[in-house]
């Protein structure tokens, strides 16, 4: 690499990374060299970069260097053609037949394409054929194959997947192929009946949209079944099945078609031919679009035609034309609100005011797809939302998780006596929490402009607050008094002092307002004094909810004033009102609230109720009117503001424009890894173990077990068994080859002579055979190598599903036993936890000392002063990790377990010696995510309170995670190292995902999902940026903004980066979801209502319709269905029947046979539902389906069970006996059924 | 159960106007001139096999230990014993099927002798030379070869799971018989001839009329009632709706709510009483003298399980309120004149095309064909048709029918099968979105005319010309 | 201690320079402010004069104390 890419400090830092890495790996080879494994060596190669893992990935071997070359002359995605080029011209070796070299060609391409991280280039292609058309002119073409796991690519890759296929087939000189009627057919029904009866497609194409890409695709996209839903197009020639091939549709529909667009951008990158008709695909879309929307304008303005003529005389207010332009431009979007699922609550209904107030943003524990909010709005919301807590969204992207920012504003809240009360602070949320009656506004949900970017969504007005008025002060002494000042930052002395005289203000609040203007604000009285003085908006904390109202209701609100008892007070000679106390009028209270006003309720000495407005509110209501000095009227084309700023000398801006909803979605999480059931050694112990699996049991009843087992031999002594190493004499033994035919074993060095087939039945051989294991013996021996005796269990698995059936050491479990540790189907122990971003830290946050940091390598804070104090604020390093305290008391049980094995089972001396968990800081991890096979290395720095693991944003787009709900793993590096082994994966479709197969190193920016690009790393948004936003501007005309993009390549990608919104704790909220907490659905659903009846932006009886519909109903209906064909099952042996054994037992076992779906999963919801159909006003249609439901509960079972006297209650208050009699006079009492 | 009930709170419901037609104003005035020769014949129908009338043996405490699951299990378990039981009885009655043996009872015979036995198919697989399948009875196991190269191994493409079939061979003594012949249950070749009827007599067989939705042709039902009504054309039809005396309707009257997801954005009628009301306001229009049997199918307010015992009475009220109007279950089976018509909705049809090859939806008939030659109306547990935990088998086809209709599939088409008229009676619904998508079409708006005394199809009338959307 | 000069040429002068710095910003302005940014051309007590000058005149006035805004 030419230019250097780091600082001497984050050079440093990986050196020392890398050092780190050596030890554990020197250490582990020692151990795995005693030949005590599956293999001699570790199996986690490590990669620094893409091309490394690429070549870990799917190979062919030496193609990494050739990679790096052809990478940096012509850029990733020419690079990928170039390898295809030399793959098929034999540069990397004989692959045998033409297809072999097709498959590997496509697969590396691929694999480059998606940074070698995702295991779709080696689990989401199947394979790769050359077959004939046999419909046509019987000429060769092309077919790829793809599975289940393509998915994990995303849908550009899976695009370009197709576009590599046809550059491979280009290159080996296969003719296309030519689909026929049938073909092209089937696909169109199949992408239909995947979207109905699968999973929802993001894109669901038009029939003649698949058929143009079937015409035109000149490979065949095919591929395995992926579910049990058969066709009606069956046995379409060279279409190998009659169910859904789910990976084909998911690329044909998700892949080319979705991301036509993109895939143009390639194909012209790339100069692959023959793809016009692809591009003709997307103008001709980009053109339907455009002659699609100005109809739809026109139709709008048609509506309003008259209107609008008149509307061509009459000025309008600046707010008024502003809201008529983002009412045309951008409008609301519902499909968050399309699904409700009990007990995850709906917080604001789509661009609803009083939902949560957008506030443009990134906080230090944001990235992308985050939302900060305050942490008294987690609080007011029930604790639904926790930190980390996923929320699906209106807008900018689909979800996010969420993290806490006290610099933006909470709540406000009306309480059960009447008064309204802003709740910014946590503590008084705690105070108010059980006193709410209604939440007014949910309060601020900070977004970044990255996820605008990222989103394309186009900007929405912003909201008036804070960070923008310090600017326009900023600007205001600039102009004025020729003296520049810098918000959120140190200024000079002198110049702070120069403008504080001109300002006539105490110059060191001058310098902190500067510095923290989210935290400093004036007094009501010296905001109306600096609004004065320099002519800008009022403050924004002072600022009402004005638009919120309108006009004709200002008016009567002002009618109210002028009779109100005002105490009126004086600043430097200018008015304003102390107290302000107005008679109890529930219209006029009403209004105050809306306006978001704290005030309360009082009795006067002659009972009488008032409403009491106090200091600053009382001025913050009256001085916009002007102190009553001037008579507020309504004016047509005119909002509440527009009038104020028509009339009183201090203007505002409007801080409630643009609203976006969201609601719940998955909880957070932080959990260890246990498999079903938990399972603590790899080893088989067949029906031995019970239900258990319990080996323990096994060998005390002293059981003997028939499994299916890899078992080796003793070149030496003969000794067989499942060690690898030679009980008798320490010899590594050799694998036995079996004949399932003949019976026969072959050591595997005889087995190697004979092609790994049986010289005598010429039947290929096994590594693995049904034999027959004493656990007592195996578990005695295993317990007198590692001196662990007294266990209660050791859990083994039932069979083992990988391909050569080797078993794990029975000493690794006894020592997991012994520490309370479980394993996952690779040999690691794992964390999972919700990825939540964060990039600026305060070291008591994460309970480390500044001593420890600074040998760490933090030597300064994010402003470049020398770390000293341990609540300055300072910037992440980028493969740095700040764990939960649950993951943290968890690894170090998993530290004191590896402590051990090296120990007692490998002879080595102890690596961690970690007493507590502030002892694992400084040691390595790999962070793994499901879907991809490539970790990264990280380091543990510290550890917070909250059910996430907080690491940089970089670390989670290095595991293509972006942080809307997503979780994965961590594991600790050496315990990856000493048990991680291929051996144990499982051998079905997937089981190489979520595996460490190769470890990066290093991390690259430029490497890693390019989401994180579009993240921003400034200190604030220039007031330009604002101005933007009230022209509603694309994202992509905002150039001013840094983002993550503009520095790559350079050292500042690394460093240097800045937030706007500081927080006071990454750790202050609630830890866990409600809903976690909640027990049954009726309790889900009720405190999720009770929370939307309290809620101003959300209405209730939506909410219950959508839980009904989206839910409930389909959870009802379903379970209904599958009661009436479901599978029978042997409690004993599990097998599963299609219908009952007429014997009434086992044919296999003769144990009891039981249902599969149960009377009590079918009733499940049913209360729930009747609840919801009871107290809110749904449709008569989704009440008659919960009736009709209940019916045919009630009716299936009927004819076997005795009825039971159901009906508690007279049947006349039942709802569905209320409706019946309703609608046909007369009621049998007969169909209540609960 | 569930704790406390929750009362219903009243609440003020402003009436608001309803927005679709419950068909009130569809009062047809009978041609005066018309003669109906029907109306003057005695009728001479029976209900002779109905659901209701089904009195079940709920499995016993001692059999299940009284839990709820076990009961139901026991229940689905009786219920497929009793399918066995009567499926031997059928066997039985075919003079080519000799001494039936117990499975259990295998292991007493002689390896190598000849042995038959009945059992319900567990599973089929193909090998090299031929096809292994495993039968089950109430004893036990075991798995049957049968040779490729054998006449009888083509039957194995119609056996469907669960069905019963009778095989005869060599017991091989490991727990296989090799199979020289199979049989299924089938109905007999020729049956005795019923005695001629003194007069002409029709029924009029319909199904799936799907009212509420917003694809029911309604024009052209109105049509045909109006046709019922003596407004003829000619002297044919005249003839023909002289001598109707019968109308039987195979389920799907009405289209239901919520049936499947999204259905309110199809519907007229999005509500369960007035789609009820609008079919009783159209069938009030068919001439007095005309009874009316009608069974309910998967869109009905019934019991979605099968089999389904009729309407639920509270919602389909207007129904029951006709004078001329029987419920049936479904199935059900109705003696006409000594003829015996069995009246199913035909969900089984489903399974029978995804397990059957060559059969296919848009040929009804025939897949009803293979449901009759296994004497059951859907023989596969766990595909697509919902089967309720009854302890007795009351889908098994126990006597041999001289009709059989059923619906469902929305396609007309008949058939004659050893002398039993098949017939699929389609639709009076025009073609759905989701039929488009799935490439089914119907044939909406057909009428056809049964000749009692033969059970043989007369004419069709098509009102499909009125159909809208066709 | 206050002698009255009947026609003062400095102060017209100071009185024209603070109406031009007052058109030029348009908006109000710290008395402290007009007084360091016109000092390098007057003195203190002149500029102090104009300001009460053009206060009288009704030429400028004063939204809040210390501040000064042309009318
Ligand atoms: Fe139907
Ligand atoms: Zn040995
Ligand atoms: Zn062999
Ligand atoms: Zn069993």
């Amino acid at each position: 690499m030419g230019e250097e890419l780091y600082s001497p400090e984050m050079k440093a830092y990986f050196e020392s990374l890398q050092r780190e890495i050596d030890r554990a790996y020197e250490i582990a080879r020692k151990a795995r060299a005693q030949g005590k494994d599956p293999s001699l060596d570790v199996e986690v190669p490590q990669a620094t970069d893409m091309a490394g893992r690429v070549e870990s990935l799917v190979g062919p071997p030496g193609v990494a260097e050739r990679i790096r070359e052809l990478v940096k002359e012509y850029g990733k995605e020419l690079a990928a053609l170039k390898v295809v080029d030399e793959i098929i011209e034999g540069k990397f070796g004989d692959l045998g037949s033409k297809e072999k070299y097709a498959e590997q060609a496509v697969r590396t391409a691929l694999a480059i394409l998606t940074e070698g991280i995702v295991s779709a280039p080696l689990e989401g292609i199947a394979d790769v054929k050359i077959k004939r058309n046999e419909w046509a002119d019987n000429s060769e073409y092309l077919a790829l194959y793809y599975a289940g796991p393509i998915r994990s690519s995303g849908g550009t890759a899976q695009a370009l997947s197709v576009l590599v296929g046809d550059y491979v087939r280009k290159k080996l000189g296969l003719d296309r192929f030519k689909p026929s009627q049938e073909h092209i057919e089937r696909m169109v029904e199949e992408v239909d009946l995947y979207h109905r009866a699968v999973t929802r497609l993001q894109y669901h194409p038009e029939a003649d949209e698949v058929r143009l890409a079937m015409r035109n695709i000149p490979i065949e996209i095919t591929g395995e079944e992926t579910d049990k839903v058969e066709v009606s197009h069956r046995n379409v020639p060279g279409v190998e099945t009659n169910h859904l091939r789910g990976g084909a549709i998911l690329v044909l529909a998700e892949g080319v078609l979705q991301k036509a667009k993109k895939l143009v951008k390639y194909i012209d990158k790339m100069g692959v031919e023959g793809w016009d008709w692809i591009k003709e695909f997307v103008e001709a879309k980009e053109k339907g679009k455009s002659t699609e929307e100005p109809k739809a304008d026109k139709s709008k303005a048609e509506a309003s035609g008259a209107k609008e003529e008149v509307a061509e005389k009459v000025e309008k207010g600046f707010y008024y034309e502003l809201y008529e332009k983002f009412r045309s431009n951008i409008a609301p979007n519902k499909k968050y609100t399309k699904e409700i699922i009990g007990g995850r609550p709906l917080f604001a209904e789509p661009s609803e005011n009083g939902g949560f107030r957008l506030r443009y943003g990134r906080s230090r524990v944001s990235g992308f797809a985050t939302w900060s909010v305050n942490p008294a709005t987690m609080l007011i919301l029930d604790e639904f939302i926790a930190i980390g807590t996923q929320m699906k969204t209106e807008r900018p992207g689909k979800g996010c998780i969420v993290t806490p920012a006290t610099t933006v504003e909470g709540p406000i809240v009306k309480l059960k006596d009447g008064s309204v009360v802003r709740v910014d602070d946590y503590e008084t949320a705690l105070n108010v929490k059980n006193e709410i009656e209604e939440i007014l506004y949910v309060g601020d949900a900070l977004v970044n402009f990255g996820d605008f970017v990222e989103n394309n969504q186009t900007l929405l007005p912003a909201n008036y607050v804070e960070e923008w008025w310090v600017q326009e002060l900023a600007k205001a002494i600039e102009e004025l008094y020729e003296v520049e000042l810098k918000p959120f930052s140190d200024n000079p002395r002198e110049t702070i002092e120069e403008a504080a005289e001109y300002l006539e203000i105490d110059p060191d609040f001058l310098e902190s307002l500067l510095k923290d203007p989210l935290r400093v604000r004036p007094s009501v009285e010296l905001a109306i004094h600096l609004s004065k003085v320099l002519d800008i908006p009022f403050h924004p904390y002072y600022t009402l909810y004005w638009n919120t109202l309108k006009p004709e209701e200002v008016e009567e609100l002002q009618r109210a004033l002028l009779s109100a008892q005002i105490e009126w007070d004086e600043f430097r000679k200018l008015k304003f009102a102390r107290k302000v106390v107005l008679d109890n009028d529930p219209r006029i209270k009403r209004y105050l609230e809306l306006l978001g006003l704290p005030h309360r309720l009082e009795r006067t000495e002659d009972r009488r109720k008032v409403i009491v407005v106090d200091y600053p509110w009382s001025s913050a209501l009256l001085t916009p009117l002007g102190n009553l000095e001037w008579e507020f009227r309504a004016k047509p084309f005119h909002t509440v503001i527009d009038i104020i700023n028509e009339n009183n000398p201090i203007k505002l801006r409007d801080r409630g424009i643009s609203w976006i909803g969201a609601r719940m979605g998955r909880p957070e999480k932080a959990k260890e890894r246990k498999m079903k059931p938990p399972v603590q050694v790899l080893f088989p112990i067949g029906l031995a173990g019970g239900q258990s699996r319990d080996i323990k049991k096994a060998a005390e009843e002293g059981k003997t077990a028939k499994v299916e087992i890899a078992f080796f031999k003793c070149p030496k002594c003969g000794h067989v068994g499942p060690e690898h190493l030679c009980p008798v004499c320490g010899t590594r033994k050799e694998l036995l080859w079996h004949c399932p035919k003949c019976n026969v074993d072959y050591p595997e060095s005889e087995a190697e002579e004979f092609d790994f087939r049986c010289p005598r039945c010429d039947v290929e051989l096994r590594p693995y055979a049904e034999r027959e294991i004493k656990p007592s013996e195996l578990l005695r021996k295993a317990m007198e190598n590692v001196k662990v005796y007294g266990i209660d269990r050791l859990k083994g698995v039932k069979g083992m599903t990988s391909g050569y059936k080797m078993a794990e050491p029975l000493e690794k479990g006894l020592l997991r036993v012994k520490n309370d540790v479980y394993v996952f189907k690779d040999g690691t122990i794992r964390f999972d936890a919700t990825d939540a971003p964060i990039t600026h830290f305060k070291p008591k946050e994460i309970g480390v000392s500044v001593e420890k940091l600074r040998e760490l390598g933090y030597t300064h804070d994010f402003e470049g002063k020398p770390l000293e104090r341990d609540d300055q604020i300072v910037e992440l390093k980028v493969q740095d990790i700040i764990l939960s305290y649950e993951a943290g008391k968890y690894l170090l049980k998993v530290a004191r377990f590896i402590d051990d094995l090296l120990e007692k089972f490998y002879g080595l001396p102890r690596f961690y010696n970690a007493e507590k968990m502030e002892d694992l800081i400084g040691h390595l991890v790999i962070g793994l995510a499901p879907h991809t096979s490539a970790g990264i290395i990280g380091r543990i720095i510290g550890f917070s309170d909250v059910l996430v693991g907080y690491a940089h944003p970089y670390y989670h787009a290095a595991k293509r995670r972006n942080c809307d709900g997503d979780e994965d793993s961590v594991m600790l590096l050496m315990d990856a190292l000493l048990n991680f082994s291929r051996y144990y994966l499982p051998e079905k479709r997937g089981g190489k995902m979520d595996a460490p197969l190769v470890v990066t190193t290093r991390l690259d920016p430029r490497e890693v999902d390019s989401e994180v690009h579009n993240m921003d790393v400034v200190r604030y948004y220039p007031l330009e940026f604002y101005k933007a936003t009230y022209e509603m501007k694309s994202p992509k005309e905002v150039k001013f903004i840094e983002r993550v993009e503009d520095r790559l390549g350079k050292p500042e990608m690394y460093e240097g980066i800045k937030f706007t919104h500081d927080t006071d704790d990454i750790g202050l909220g609630p830890k866990m979801s409600l809903y976690k907490q909640l027990g049954d659905m009726v309790e889900k659903v009720e405190r999720q209502l009770a929370l939307a009846e309290r809620i101003r932006a959300v209405d209730e009886h939506h909410v219950a319709e959508t839980i009904l519909n989206s839910h409930l109903i389909p959870d009802l209906r379903g379970n209904l269905r599958s009661f009436t064909r479901q599978e029978f099952r042997c409690v004993k042996c599990n097998t599963k029947y299609r219908r009952p054994p007429l014997t009434g037992r086992c044919p296999k076992c003769g144990g009891k046979i039981v249902l599969t779906v149960s009377k009590g999963a079918v009733e499940k919801y049913l209360p729930t539902a009747k609840m919801l159909v009871t107290r809110y006003n749904v449709k008569d249609y989704t009440r008659q389906r919960i009736c009709l439901t209940e019916k045919d509960i009630k009716t299936l079972f009927e004819t076997v069970l005795p009825e039971k006297q159901r009906t508690l209650l007279g049947f006349s208050a039942d709802v569905c006996e209320r409706m019946i009699k309703e609608r046909t006079g007369t009621s049998n009492g007969k169909n209540g059924y609960l | 159960d569930y704790g406390v009930p929750i009362a219903y709170v009243e609440e003020e419901v402003p009436e608001v106007e309803k927005s679709y037609s419950v068909y009130e104003d569809v009062v047809i005035t009978p041609n005066p001139e018309f003669h109906y020769r029907a109306a003057e014949m005695p009728a001479e129908s029976e209900v002779v096999f109905d659901v209701k009338n089904v009195k079940f043996s709920p499995p016993k405490a001692s059999n299940a230990a009284g839990k709820e699951g076990e009961f139901l299990v026991e229940a689905y378990r009786l219920y497929f014993r009793s399918r066995l039981k009567k499926m031997r009885r059928i066997f039985r009655e075919n003079p080519e099927i000799g001494g039936i043996i117990d499975i259990g009872k295998l292991s007493y015979v002689q390896p190598g002798s000849e042995v038959t036995v009945v059992g319900l198919l567990t599973d089929k697989r193909e090998t090299n030379k031929g096809y292994v399948l495993e039968l089950e009875d109430a004893t036990g196991r075991i798995k049957v070869f049968i040779n490729r190269d054998r006449e009888d191994a083509k039957l194995v493409m119609s056996i469907m799971h669960d069905s019963a079939v009778a095989v005869s061979g060599k017991y091989s003594g490991r727990g296989m018989i090799f199979a020289d012949h199979l049989y299924l249950p089938d109905v007999p070749k020729v049956r005795p001839p019923k005695p001629p009827l003194k007069e002409k007599v029709y029924a009029v067989l319909l199904s799936d009329i799907h009212v509420g939705s917003n694809k029911f042709c309604e024009k052209a039902f109105e049509k045909f009632l109006e046709w019922l009504n003596g407004n003829v054309e000619n002297e044919t039809h005249a003839e023909l709706v002289s001598r109707i005396k019968y109308l039987i309707i195979a389920g799907d009257a009405v289209d239901g709510v919520g049936i499947y997801p999204g259905q309110y954005e199809e519907l007229a009628i999005p509500d369960i009483f007035d789609q009820y009301e609008a079919l009783a306001n159209l069938l009030r229009n068919v001439p007095k003298h005309i009874h009316i049997f009608i069974g309910p199918g998967n869109h009905d307010a019934a019991r979605t399980a099968l089999p389904q015992p009729g309407f639920y009475e509270e919602y389909a009220r207007p129904i029951y309120r006709l004078k001329n109007v029987t419920v049936i279950s479904n199935p059900a089976v109705v003696r006409l004149h000594g003829r015996d018509f069995l009246i199913a909705h035909g969900r089984g049809i489903e399974d029978v095309v995804t397990e059957i090859p060559n059969r296919s939806h848009h040929r009804p008939a025939e897949a009803m064909v293979e449901l009759l030659r296994l004497r059951h109306l859907a023989p596969t547990f766990g595909e697509k048709v919902p089967i309720a935990p009854d302890p007795e088998d009351l889908l098994v086809i126990e006597s041999v029918p001289d009709l059989f209709q059923a619906g469902h599939v929305h396609v007309m088409q008949y058939k004659i099968y050893n002398g039993v008229f098949v017939i699929n009676t389609g639709t009076w619904q025009a073609q759905t979105e989701f039929q488009k998508m799935v490439n089914i079409v119907p044939t909406p708006a057909r009428v056809p005319i049964i000749d009692v005394e033969t059970a043989r199809l007369r004419a069709v009338i098509n009102f499909e010309q009125f159909c809208e959307g066709v | 201690i206050e002698e009255k000069p009947a026609e003062n040429p400095e102060l017209e002068k100071a009185k024209e320079a603070v109406m031009n710095l007052l058109r030029e910003k348009g908006k109000p302005l710290s008395h402290k402010f007009i007084v360091k940014k016109l000092s390098k051309e007057f003195d203190e007590e002149i500029i102090e004069e104009a300001i009460t000058k053009l206060l009288a005149e009704g030429e400028i006035y004063e939204p809040e104390t210390g501040y000064y805004e042309p009318l």
